[in-house]
């Protein structure tokens, strides 16, 4: 659009004659995707400009031009021209869509059609000379006859009946139309012709859906309690009734070795072939060890899946391509929650709003003014020493937790003094307990800027420290224990370690809730006498359950019933802490942006934890030779050994399995489809970055179209103004120029 | 509403309704333009405001109760009565311009000093928490 247009405006004579169509909308002088709704709209205007011209004088809106504005302020000085610019500016087709039902039912056929055809992403090419909507990618009309809004309604009728009756209904909810129309447009009338009487339906709004509803909130799922398939033996939970969890029923207790478990199917067979022994050397032996270990990896390959499909749908949602950051507007019109009632709750949100309001105000100012040299360099210096001092808490909190365990191995535990294994985990709970207090505290001395910044800090390196202290203890277990459990079962150590971590951790998380939320509030309003109640800290109780899970899913290959244990837990912290908080805590004065922050934390429960867990479980299974005295894994080198013998018995079972040797033999063992995989993995990935690429590309592109298009706009109008002017001044020239004429009739 | 009342004074219900958009929303849904709701309109209102509705539905209407003086554009004051009625009028008059001002920076994208449906509608779709809030628990 960027040629200038060459056309003769015809105005008409007299502007009050409303029954005349204004000539400004002939055909071949104005842009042409202005003319098909000019052309539906011209009657809709002719009545209601009267009405426009009157509501735009008595609403009393001043025509305030802010510092982007670029309307000319037109209106104000004459009548007669204000009125034609008005009646033009109604029927442009941004101000159309909004109002007028017959471009509300094309562009909900062009809608349908769409669907229908399932043209899913909008073609670019079509773009070219646009005028908003949303630079024609509805097209009003699909054929350039101007149709009747009776016409328009039966194809949209005709179309709908096209669809599914999930599409129709989908469909029609999403239309801006009065309940009535929505109910006949669904409903099939015997003979559409009669559609017009049918469907006379007044003004009025959209519904037509159940009201309420569960919405059911994707998440990522937990463990399920895993059960592997034991043919004997009981497995039960390292716990026992016990809290130091040593019973009698051991972790991977497993009374029978798998050569026993299997004797009985490889007998060898004393029968010729053929008889009743052939048929039983056919069938697949039950490699119990394998099971277990197939039954634990389909259980994380699920959760694997599960977190990354809702990983991608909250970042999908809460993350936009090419999208700035509008905080401001998002602010203003997204903030206010309808569903508060209550007055007491209405003026709390009123003052974070305006709280907010003024923060994002302030940060702007600040942010304006540049800081001079010294106060960045103090600025920085601050920042780097709190870090210092938080990456250095960190450090001596695993190293003091490294020098306990060594501590413990060093005095070894005899039976009656179980009490005594708690040591370690009451350390490393006392220690997860006090760090981020502390955090807190040194991250007061900062004073950032913005407070969701502060957030992102604390999150980080509450983290950092969480995260060190299991890979200390991982270390520990996998490393040390290892070692030092020769003739025992270290698989059985570790489990019950687990166990006792999963339940202490409940516990001072108990301890946590009463002492920091009860008791701090009964402190604050009997002694210091503040109104206010302590926030809910929304970050550190998040991580908190992001731990405990953690510890689930490092514990779940050497205690199954972990993750039975972690569900009830849950279930128990979930009240404990909803009482909590609706008894003793307010709402958190920052606000929160709830869908960014549940993004962040299914990611961290993805990368460090779940990822973390991942490597620690195919270390154990690769890696760690299983103890010797107890276990199904008892004759292996390595856990993962099960499944190479289990092969070797396939290959002489016979022929009828024989594809899955070989599927072992050259697609696991062999290192060449995995390299393919990843090659291929990988060429998705670049191509959906590319494609994200282009599509934010494509978002500049047609936002400057966009903005030129306003431009477009002003131009035009200021043309008609001109245009107007001096037609006005020639007609105002030649009525005096017919007076002088009949005064002087002579001068002829 | 919790109560085992069945009539109400005048005070009572003002507990109740403290949404600084009560009028405008009512106006909106009905027919007439000016408060009064038939049952369509009301079912319709609610609709609109549940769970399920779709989120164009939802900017569409919620575009409409932003546009105080109704002439299809939410200008700089419609803008300034939204502020006002947000915060109570607990901002003053400078900073709420300022307020303003930036949202029309970020919202405008044809630059014309105002938002239309389709700068709104561009807007909410970077909002993810609008379909929550935009939302009437019955």
């Amino acid at each position: 659009m960027a040629q200038p247009l060459n056309f003769v405006l015809h105005v008409p004579e007299t502007p009050e004659d409303h029954g005349q169509e204004p000539s400004p909308y002939d055909e071949s002088d104005v842009h042409d995707s202005f003319h098909q709704l000019i052309q539906e709209q011209s009657r809709w205007v002719a009545e209601e400009g009267l009405e426009l011209q009157e509501r735009e004088r008595g609403a009393g809106a001043p025509q305030t031009t802010g510092s982007g504005s670029r309307i000319p302020p037109g209106p104000e000085d004459a009548g007669a021209p204000s009125t034609a610019t008005l009646r033009i500016l109604a029927s442009m087709p941004s101000r159309t869509i909004g109002r007028s039902r017959g471009a509300i039912i094309s562009q909900y056929y062009n809608r349908t059609v769409q669907l229908r055809r399932r043209v899913s992403r909008p073609e670019l090419r079509g773009v070219g000379r646009s005028a908003r909507p949303s630079l024609r990618l509805y097209d009003l009309e699909l054929d350039p006859a101007a149709l009747e809004e009776e016409e328009k309604r039966l194809l949209l009728v005709k179309e709908l009946q096209g669809l599914t009756v999930a599409q129709r209904d989908h469909m029609l909810r999403g239309m801006p139309l009065g309940l009535a129309e929505k109910r006949c447009l669904r409903s099939v009338p015997v003979g559409l012709g009669r559609l017009q009487t049918h469907c006379r339906g007044g003004g009025g709004l959209g519904g037509g859906y159940p009201l309420g509803g569960v919405r059911s909130i994707p998440g990522p799922t937990l463990m399920p309690p895993v059960s592997p398939e034991r043919r004997a033996g009981p497995q039960g939970g390292s716990g026992g009734a016990g809290l130091a969890g040593v019973g009698s029923s051991p972790a991977v207790a497993g009374s029978e070795t798998p050569a026993s478990c299997n004797s009985s199917l490889t007998r060898p067979c004393a029968l010729p072939p053929g008889g009743p022994c052939g048929r039983e050397a056919e069938s697949l032996p039950y490699n119990m060890p394998l099971a277990y270990l197939f039954t634990v990896g389909v259980a994380f390959f699920i959760t694997c899946i599960t977190l990354v499909y809702s990983m991608s749908r909250s970042f999908g949602e809460s993350y936009r391509v090419g999208s700035a950051s509008g905080v401001h507007a998002v602010t203003v019109f997204c903030s206010w929650d309808h569903k508060v009632t209550q007055r007491r709750a209405s003026r709390l949100q009123c003052d974070n709003i305006r709280t907010h309001l003024k923060e994002l105000l302030a940060e702007r100012q600040r942010r304006q003014g540049p800081r001079s040299a010294c106060g960045r360099l103090r600025h920085v210096a601050v920042l780097g020493l709190v870090w210092l001092l938080c990456l250095g808490t960190t450090v001596g909190c695993t190293m003091a937790v490294y020098a306990f365990s060594e501590l413990m191995i060093k005095s070894p535990v005899s039976a009656d003094q179980e009490g005594a294994l708690l040591a370690l985990p009451v350390v490393v709970c006392l220690l997860n307990l006090g760090a981020p207090y502390l955090f807190r505290c040194l991250a007061a001395l900062e004073r950032q800027d913005s407070p969701v910044l502060e957030v992102y800090l604390a999150i980080c390196r509450n983290l950092i420290f969480k995260m060190a202290i299991l890979g200390i203890l991982c270390y520990h277990w996998l490393g040390r224990r290892v070692g030092t459990l020769k003739d025992q079962c270290w698989e059985n150590f570790v489990g019950q370690e687990l166990y006792r971590l999963t339940v202490l951790d409940f516990i001072f998380v108990l301890l946590d809730t009463l002492f920091g939320e009860l008791v701090w509030r009964l402190i604050s309003e009997k002694k210091l006498k503040r109104r206010e109640k302590p926030e809910f800290d929304i970050a550190g109780n998040v991580l908190e359950l992001i731990y405990g899970q953690t510890l689930t899913w490092l514990g779940v290959l050497f205690c199954p019933l972990l993750p039975a244990v972690q569900i009830i837990k849950l279930l128990l912290i979930f009240y404990v802490k909803k009482t909590s908080l609706m008894a003793n805590c307010q709402a958190p004065r920052r606000p929160w942006l709830a869908s960014h922050m549940s993004t962040v934390f299914v990611s961290l429960l993805c990368f460090p934890s779940f990822l973390g867990a991942a490597v620690f479980l195919c270390y154990a299974v690769w890696q760690v030779k299983p103890s010797s005295t107890c276990g199904p894994f008892r004759t292996l080198d390595t856990m993962y050994e099960a499944g190479k013998v289990w092969v070797r018995r396939l290959e002489a079972a016979g022929p009828r399995v024989s594809w899955l040797p070989w599927v072992h033999r050259y697609l696991v063992e062999n290192t060449f489809p995995i390299y393919l995989v990843s090659a291929l993995l990988l060429a998705v990935i670049y191509l959906n970055i590319q494609v994200v690429k282009g599509q934010r590309r494509v978002i500049c592109l047609l936002k400057e179209q966009i903005s030129n298009e306003g431009e477009d706009k002003v131009f035009l109008i200021n043309r008609l103004h001109s245009v107007y002017e001096r037609k006005e001044r020639s007609r105002a020239g030649r009525s005096q120029e017919t007076e002088r004429l009949v005064d002087h009739p002579d001068a002829w | 509403m919790g109560n085992k009342q069945t009539v109400f004074t005048h005070e009572q219900l003002e507990v109740y309704q403290d949404n600084p958009f009560r009028q405008r929303i009512a106006q909106v849904f009905s027919e007439d333009g000016d408060g009064h709701m038939t049952l369509d309109n009301f079912l319709d209102m609610f609709s609109v405001m549940s769970e399920m509705a779709p989120r164009d539905l939802k900017a569409y209407y919620a575009f409409k109760i932003y546009d105080f003086n109704n002439d299809g554009y939410i200008c700089a004051w419609d803008l300034e009565q939204t502020v006002t009625k947000l915060t109570r009028g607990e901002l003053s008059a400078e900073e709420v311009s300022l307020v303003c001002e930036k949202v029309l920076d970020e919202a405008d994208g044809d630059h014309d000093g105002r938002l239309s449906l389709e700068d709104f509608q561009n807007m909410i779709l970077r909002a993810p928490d609008f379909l929550s809030t935009f939302h009437i628990r019955i």
